[in-house]
């Protein structure tokens, strides 16, 4: 199936606009639509998801609190004036056997605030929501409506699982969730139309019960089974209740965990709480550093002041000891004799070599009084001298060291101060990063999700044991039947009720074989189709060894060793998983869906992109696939790669204006 | 004449309040006042500004002072006596001379401190010691 | 405006073959086949009315086996 046109009307930033798309001759399968971030292309998608189910499924930020309707146009509308809302999307099978145009319709009127107003046409509204949805086909030479187009659309195009035909490269993320299995399991059996088997057995089931409690003429035993059989059945229907009952109850819980994670996702830039961590982090290191830098400080600081009087007096210094040198280079440090010592001599009367000095006149007295008048003070201080000497030789090293410890110091406190520049940055970005956050609301959030994921796995186990409960009455049922049918062919007149209710229980048995069989083998092929396509897109093939998809439609991508893989895959890995796995949807025997991928290639790293573009065509040869692409993913090589298969470019003009917006969809060629 | 042999440094009596001060502010908070004397004695010495003390208190107990100094300041004392080492003969004259230029240079080192912050101070500080040691550099 | 279309898509075919392709009774089969499209017409509604069909047809097939 391909999309022919795509018509809108005041829808968003389209005030009137219709795209031809279609599929071109030879192969040509590729519809690009090129524009600026924010010009209007997930509002394209907007607008197909809007006219099929009434939602915009990939509304941004930016438009979500803005009116459907496009903005200029409002501002035109006087107050109370009408105008419509409206998007018309024109299906065609590959044979152009059927077509199909849906179109949806909203009314809307400016209120005195100046603001839309969406109403309902008590005549045309069709909708819960007050739209108007019409669905008409052309099959063969036939036309005609559907009474019910949005169950006949959820046929066509499953709404639960339009992501994987209307993919939106930004939410890679989303994609083989946990939840997804079922969603997708469920959305398969309505392709396959295994509901009319299961709807079947239902039917089968209630008529054989019917027959049962009809028949007239029964036994007391027969009557005691079936009144027996009654009540269990009763147990049954309320033990439903009560599954239905949790199994609603988790839905709310997992509808309010997915909203929460959301919020959280948008409300956290990356990791909010590692970035909240190293803020923590790096406030005690920038703190301790501040100390060690001010200790640096003042260490130079006091070495300085210590080394000045040193280096201020270093003439002096050097003098001293060249004096003093000098002086022992004469050999007057240290003296022969102290002059104190010789005056002591004269005192005593004595010479040191015992001979009486103390005669006046004496020889020998008279020759150390000549010594003594020879002898200068200086001698009396020369081991102080000797000593100044040394501390002066200090003095003088620790001078000719100043400069390299100034140095060092220096040096340390560079260091320091840098550190600090460097931590007082990262500490900016991360403040600048988590601004506005409040981490306080993101800290109960987070409390709460981890309740309602509580509350989630506890119900789970509820579900468990209820369903347990009920395939226990529902054995005792069975049990029961046999034992009824037993009673039943013991009468030949009840023979009639037996007949009946034996072909009952054939059909239900054969119904509910060739819905196993066929779930089975529904996905067996999608898992087959899959692998392969898989394997040959993604270009580390020596990585992976098997991809497998389990009866709940859980996916499993295995490294060499055996080993799950899917939450590792990169971006591009996860991207070709997903095409795969369309691809191999499209085997499942009813699904036909054109392709509409957003941004494809945003999230891939420039290598892996054009090996993406160059898979996609031959991917899905026959389908038709549309690219919502920005200028910076739509590269020349990337172009080059998709040309052969590019039926027809296109770019989107947006302008942007006081009271609103406008964009237009202009056939472009680069 | 010999001076006795004293047993503490003075300063001026006008002086003792710059002391004070200066022990108040950075760089001399963890410092000692004979540091600040040694500070106020580099700055009278290089400035040649020798002034006699009129006045005199009491500043710092002899006993206190470190070897290293003592020596700086005997040094001092030798170079003003024309090389001539008999002046460490008198104790009382080696610190006077030491007292003097501490006197000369207090004032100056007290402008140089609190006219900017202490950051600029060391950083003048730091200057003037490159260029005295650059000056000498060879001889070391 | 064109009549409400109905059944122009098919019920789908590995549902039919399996049913064509399975052994067994005729009568069942036949059955099946019926009631099947009586499913397929009435799709797009949540509960459907045709219990009268079941039965009707339950009564008609099962007369036609043999009697066990």
């Amino acid at each position: 199936m391909m999309i022919d046109y795509i018509k809108l009307k005041n829808y968003r930033q389209y005030r009137d606009c219709k795209i031809n798309l279609g599929i071109g001759e030879r192969g040509k399968n590729i519809v690009v639509i090129e524009g600026a971030n924010g010009a209007g292309k997930t509002n394209l998608l907007n607008a197909i998801t809007w006219c099929l189910y009434g939602n915009e499924l990939h509304i941004s930020k930016k438009y979500e609190g803005l009116p459907v309707i496009n903005t200029l146009m409002l501002d035109k509308l006087g107050t109370g004036e009408k105008s419509i809302v409206e998007v018309e999307v024109q299906l065609v099978s590959n044979d152009k056997n059927r077509r199909y145009k849906i179109k949806r319709t909203m009314w809307i009127q400016k209120s005195e605030t100046g603001d839309a107003e969406q109403i309902t046409d008590r005549y045309q509204s069709n909708q819960q929501d007050g739209t108007k949805l019409e669905m008409f086909a052309q099959i063969g030479k036939d036309m005609g409506y559907y009474r019910d187009p949005a169950a006949a659309i959820q046929r066509l195009l499953p709404e639960k699982i339009n992501e994987y035909f209307l993919f939106d490269g930004e939410r890679l993320d989303d994609y083989f969730k946990e939840e997804s299995g079922e969603i997708i399991k469920e959305a398969v059996f309505k392709i396959s139309q295994l509901e009319l088997l299961d709807r079947m057995v239902t039917h089968l089931s209630h008529a054989k019960n019917e027959f049962l409690s009809s028949s007239k003429g029964l036994t007391p035993e027969v009557k005691e089974l079936q009144d027996g059989k009654i009540k269990l059945q009763e147990s049954l229907e309320k033990m439903k209740d009560e599954l239905d009952k949790l199994v609603d109850s988790q839905k709310v819980a997992k509808k309010h965990r997915d909203k929460l994670n959301k919020e959280l996702r948008e409300l956290s830039p990356g990791n909010i709480k590692k970035l909240a961590q190293e803020r923590i982090e790096l406030n005690t290191d920038l703190s301790q550093f501040e100390v060690n830098l001010d200790e640096e400080r003042k260490g130079k600081s006091d070495y300085l002041i210590d080394i000045t009087p040193s280096i201020f007096a270093y003439k002096p210094i050097a003098q001293t000891l060249q004096i003093i040198s000098k002086q022992k280079e004469a050999g007057d440090i240290p003296p022969n004799y102290k002059k104190n010592f010789l005056e002591k001599l004269l005192e005593k009367g004595v010479c040191i070599c015992t001979t009486i000095i103390s005669k006046k006149d004496s020889k020998h007295r008279k020759s150390i009084e000549k010594l003594l008048q020879n002898c200068d003070e200086i001698t009396n201080i020369s081991g102080e001298l000797i000593e100044l000497s040394g501390e002066l030789r200090n003095i003088k090293e620790q001078i000719s060291g100043f400069d390299e410890k100034r140095i060092n110091y220096t040096k340390k406190i560079k260091d320091l101060e840098e550190q600090i520049r460097r931590k007082n940055e990262r500490l900016k970005k991360i403040e600048d990063e988590i601004k506005g956050c409040d981490i306080e609301d993101i800290k109960r959030k987070e409390e709460k999700l981890e309740e309602y994921n509580n509350e989630i796995s506890k119900v789970d186990e509820k579900i468990g044991e209820k369903k347990i409960t009920i395939d226990n009455i529902k054995l005792k049922i069975e049990s029961l039947d046999e034992d009824l049918l037993k009673e039943i062919k013991k009468q030949d007149k009840l023979k009639e009720l037996n007949r009946f209710c034996s072909f009952c229980d054939s059909a239900l048995e054969i119904a509910n074989e060739i819905k196993s069989e066929i779930m089975e083998e529904t996905r067996k092929e999608i898992e087959k189709k899959t692998k392969k396509e898989f394997f040959d897109i993604i270009w580390k093939k020596e990585t992976y060894k098997n991809v497998k998809i389990d009866d709940s439609y859980n996916f499993s991508v295995l490294d060499q060793s055996g080993r799950e893989s899917i939450g590792t895959l990169s971006a591009g890995e996860r991207e070709a998983l997903t095409l795969s796995f369309i691809a191999g949807l499209n085997t499942v025997s009813g699904f036909d869906a054109p392709m509409v991928i957003d941004t494809p290639l945003a999230r891939i790293d420039p290598e892996a992109r054009e090996n993406i573009a160059k898979t996609i065509p031959q991917y899905f040869g026959g389908t038709q696939i549309i690219l919502l692409v920005t200028g910076s993913e739509y590269t020349s090589p990337v172009r080059k790669e998709l040309l052969k298969n590019i039926h027809k470019e296109y770019k989107i003009d947006f302008k942007e204006f006081k009271k609103g917006c406008e964009a237009e969809v202009m056939p472009y060629g680069k | 004449m010999e001076s006795k042999a004293p047993d503490r440094l003075y300063c001026r009596k006008s002086d003792r309040e710059i002391y004070d001060l200066l022990k108040k502010e950075e760089p001399f908070k963890r410092k000692d006042l004979i540091h600040i004397f040694m500070m106020a004695l580099s700055a009278g010495y290089m400035e040649k500004n020798r002034v006699k003390l009129d006045t005199k208190v009491g500043l710092i107990l002899l006993y206190h002072v470190p070897r290293e100094v003592k020596s700086i300041m005997k040094a001092i004392a030798i170079a003003e006596e024309d090389g001539n080492l008999n002046v460490l003969l008198d104790e009382g004259k080696v610190y006077s001379i030491a007292e003097e230029y501490a006197t000369g240079g207090i004032k100056i080192l007290k402008n140089k401190v609190l006219s900017g912050d202490f950051g600029s101070y060391i950083k003048k500080l730091e200057a003037e010691l490159i260029d005295k040691y650059e000056k000498n550099k060879k001889s070391l | 405006m064109g009549e409400e279309i109905k059944i122009r898509e098919e019920v789908n075919e590995k549902i039919k073959n399996k049913i064509e392709s399975g052994k067994y009774p005729e009568e069942i089969k036949e059955f099946l086949r019926k009631m099947l499209l009586l499913e397929f017409e009435h799709i797009d509604e949540a509960r459907p009315r045709i219990m009268d069909e079941y039965i009707d047809n339950i009564r008609k097939y099962a007369g036609k086996r043999r009697d066990e």
